[in-house]
């Protein structure tokens, strides 16, 4: 694999497309993405020098982008007003996801402890094999298993029949 | 459901989008994940057409500047002798400085033309070439004309001290060395002669015009030469990639270098000066001497040059003396000598170091001398590495000292010497507190200015200064206790001039004005006593007045409430006034009667009371008499200056006749 050039200009110019498109499909909300593309490259700043010794920065940037929007989306439940106006057209059609999983999911997602939010994130939005979710968050293909069955269970009991219906893959 | 289609992606075996990215920016080149893509794609639409959608979203990036291999930062630069360095031109015109530009190793062309990498305006397209190299310069003239210390010249080497022109423009030359000691021992090479520097940059592309710089990244530092070849191909094997692929943007050249100084006075050259000459075909091994060739036209030296390999006619014209193009002027023998042979001679003879030659034709003189080969030119003391190292290591050692000097402890700035100061230009109102005695050996509170850590006993005859009083701790002594309260409550509010905030400092701060009866809102503002340095500032709004009972609070000029009632007119008399009317008629000028309380304020420190005014409004509306009709002031002079500004307004017309109104005035300044 190639080494790449560290410059931060040159990260956001590689990789801003990338966490752009990521935070929209998350947050569906054109604003909100670019606040959190920014965000997520001033953690990238903070820790360039592990950034630069990544092996796959792409890799790095999801789990940084999704970690970074779960939050906002935490928060942003917190304020149910913003809810009601968090769709703008960008976000819908930049993901091949409907407005209704996204607010299945978010709803859903508030139910289940956080520790599984991650792995239904990329299980469910970005349609990751065990593999891929095993090698982004670093744990081992077992334990990616381990998390979606207890994120299932929690899903059950904490959604109703509409997200069951949802997680019943 | 919607979900349905989504769900379907990793059930069918479709790829996700972290795949794509990965494939995509170039994470999985070769491996196992990037053929399943490839594979996965030509048959899936939905993933191709994900891929050309994320494709499009990162099409204007430019992954090709991934390819660079990163440096780190705080490695040491690998150094090519001969691609280190930078150079500056700093850039005048008729004295006053036009700018500066910096140059890496290279060749540079200056002039107006827009390809020209230095682009001066009002020279020739083309106008001269610049080389440099192993931090040294050498300029050519190409279309324009050089002139180096007033000199005109083809082309010659030019040094920090040297001043070019070129057109209406003065270059100055400054080189920026890299640091050599960073160098390894097996990188390091002398700096080539002077006369070399710009032989090899210029034949070198004579020689090798087919050189690009995909094959050979440091075509510029190669040269042709067999046996110094030999130090600079290992100069040049350690190139490393991303500093040797410099873009060689030098086209050969079909010249030698020569340096042709010439004056103004007899100018014998003939016309048929060819400014281009072809370089000997091989040269021999390098010489520790080098050949200077000299042609005289009576006392004006014509042109000269050095040469470092055998020399013929071809490369250094003899003008008056006739000899084949082929013609040997010089060759290197061993020990550093040179065979020379003359024009005018036969034989040739052999020239050690030092000695010199010469043969004569008229006016024309042509002078063959062996010199040592020069080493090093001398440099401006600014590119001197070793006096900048010394320099930083003197500024270190400073450094380092003053850092590591104790501080001693009087010197240590402490904030209670601050506060203390500050506090000073508000003299104490009350005296000095009774110094309370202060036990040997016990800290004092308040440090004074004199080093008196070495003094633990206090002499008894200084008693510690009086600890001030603290400005914000009476303002909220005063917020919390009785000041405020007592300014709030309507009962206590007419009493005028009763200085409810004795506390110590009466003239320190000054001015709440606020509704009394009413009790629509209030401000405070702070003044200094007797007109000190923040006295006007704050007293534009400190001080207030209340009129008749009725809150009135002067805050910016704004009336919070009017006063009718507060109006009094003559009892029995037939003639009347809308008293509505005539208190808006003062409201509006209530700023000029702050403004001479005010005045009084700061002239005559604190003051405050109640001022019945009475004065007849004419049916004209003018105000025909007015007088003190009783005072609580101690000061007089704000009646009269109350009653001169009365005397201005104006009001509303009295209805049947003049009528006789009376307003008390209420000023208090209380020193909240």
């Amino acid at each position: 694999m190639d080494e790449f050039v560290a410059t931060p200009e040159d990260l956001y110019r590689v990789y801003g497309p990338l966490v752009l498109r990521r935070a929209r499909a998350m947050l569906a909300d054109e604003h909100a993405a670019r606040d959190a593309t920014h965000d997520v490259f001033v953690k990238v700043l903070g820790a360039l020098a592990d950034f630069r010794n990544e092996a796959s920065p792409v890799t790095w940037l999801y789990r940084a982008t999704t970690n970074h929007c779960l939050n906002v989306l935490r928060a942003r439940l917190r304020r149910p007003e913003e809810l009601t106006h968090a769709q703008d057209e960008h976000g819908a059609a930049e993901a091949d996801v409907s407005v209704d999983e996204r607010l299945t999911l978010a709803a859903v997602l508030e139910r289940v402890p956080e520790h599984l939010r991650e792995i239904a994130v990329y299980y469910y939005l970005d349609q990751m094999s065990h593999e891929e979710i095993a090698r982004v968050m670093g744990v081992s293909r077992r334990t990616v298993g381990n998390r979606l069955v207890e994120f299932h269970a929690a899903a059950r009991l904490a959604a109703g029949e509409v997200t069951r219906k949802v997680v019943s893959s | 459901m919607t979900a349905v289609p989504v769900l379907s992606r990793r059930s069918v075996g479709c790829i996700s989008d972290l795949t794509i990215d990965r494939w995509l920016l170039g994470e999985s080149p070769g491996s196992d994940e990037a053929r399943r893509v490839e594979e996965h794609v030509k048959r899936c639409a939905s993933c191709a057409s994900r891929l050309g959608a994320l494709r499009g979203l990162y099409s204007t990036q430019v992954p090709a500047a991934r390819h660079e291999p990163p440096v780190p930062l705080d490695a040491v630069p690998a150094l090519v002798p001969g691609q280190s360095g930078a150079l500056q031109f700093v850039i005048l015109r008729d004295g006053l400085l036009v700018g500066t530009e910096f140059f890496t190793p290279g060749t540079y062309m200056v002039g107006s033309d827009p390809r020209a990498d230095l682009q001066l305006d009002g020279v020739l397209p083309l106008h001269a070439r610049v080389y440099f190299r192993d931090g040294r310069v050498a300029l050519k003239a190409e279309q324009g004309a050089l002139y180096v210390n007033g000199f005109k010249v083809d082309s010659c080497e030019v040094r920090a001290i040297d001043e070019v022109l070129v057109g209406p423009y003065v270059l100055r030359s400054r080189v920026i060395r890299e640091r050599w000691s960073d160098v390894e021992p097996g990188q390091r090479r002398a700096p080539a002669s002077d006369a070399e520097l710009v032989e090899d940059v210029v034949t070198a592309r004579v020689e090798a015009p087919e050189m690009t710089v995909v094959d050979r990244p440091s075509t510029s530092s190669s040269s042709a030469a067999p046996t110094p070849g030999v130090e600079r191909e290992a100069a040049a094997e350690v190139t490393p990639p991303w500093r040797g692929a410099l873009p060689s943007r030098v086209p050969p050249l079909p010249s030698v270098a020569r340096e042709a100084a010439s004056n103004s006075a007899p100018t014998p050259p003939p016309a048929t000066m060819s400014p281009s000459r072809r370089a000997p075909a091989g040269r021999p091994a390098r010489a520790t001497t080098r050949l200077s060739a000299e042609l005289w036209w009576g006392d004006t030296r014509q042109a000269t040059q050095s040469f470092v390999a055998a020399v013929t006619a071809r490369d250094f014209t003899t003008w008056g003396f006739a000899v084949p193009d082929d013609f040997v002027l010089g060759e290197p023998e061993a020990d550093g000598a040179w065979r020379v042979r003359l024009p005018t001679d036969t034989a040739p003879r052999v020239v050690r170091r030092g000695e010199a030659v010469e043969c004569r034709a008229g006016a024309l003189r042509l002078v063959f001398r062996v010199d040592p080969v020069l080493d090093r030119l001398p440099s401006a003391p600014l590119v001197s590495w070793p006096l900048a190292a010394s320099t930083v290591a003197l500024l270190a050692a400073f450094f380092t000292t003053m850092a590591l000097a104790p501080v001693p402890e009087e010197e240590r700035f402490t904030p209670h010497d601050f506060k203390r100061e500050v506090t000073l230009l508000f003299p104490a109102p009350k005296p000095p507190p009774a110094p309370t005695p202060v036990t040997p050996g016990e800290p004092t509170p308040s440090r004074s200015a004199e080093p008196q850590v070495n003094q633990p006993k206090r002499r008894p005859s200084t008693p510690p200064p009086p600890k001030p009083p603290d400005r914000f701790a009476t303002l909220n002594a005063m917020l919390k206790g009785g000041a405020m309260k007592s300014l709030l409550d309507p009962t206590k509010g007419p009493s005028a001039g009763r200085p409810t905030a004795g506390r110590g400092r009466p003239e320190l701060l000054a001015g709440v004005g606020m509704g009394a009866g009413g009790a629509k809102g209030f401000e405070f503002g702070i003044r200094g006593d007797g007109g000190a340095g923040i006295g006007a500032a704050g007293a534009s709004k400190a001080g207030s007045m209340t009129g008749g009972g009725f809150g009135v609070g002067p805050i910016g000029g704004r009336v919070v409430r009017p006063v009718a009632t507060g109006i009094a007119t003559a009892p029995g008399s037939l003639h009347s006034i809308d008293t509505d009317a005539v208190a808006k008629a003062i409201a509006s000028h209530l700023a000029e009667v702050s403004a001479c309380y005010e005045r009084s304020l700061l002239s005559n420190g604190h003051s405050g009371g109640r001022l019945l005014l009475e004065w007849t409004i004419t049916t004209a509306g003018a105000v025909s008499q007015a007088k003190v009709k009783s005072s609580t002031l101690k000061d007089a002079t704000i009646a009269s200056c109350v009653l001169s500004r009365l005397k201005t307004w104006s009001f509303p017309r009295a209805r049947g006749g003049a009528v006789v109104v009376s307003y008390p005035f209420v000023f208090r300044a209380s020193d909240f």
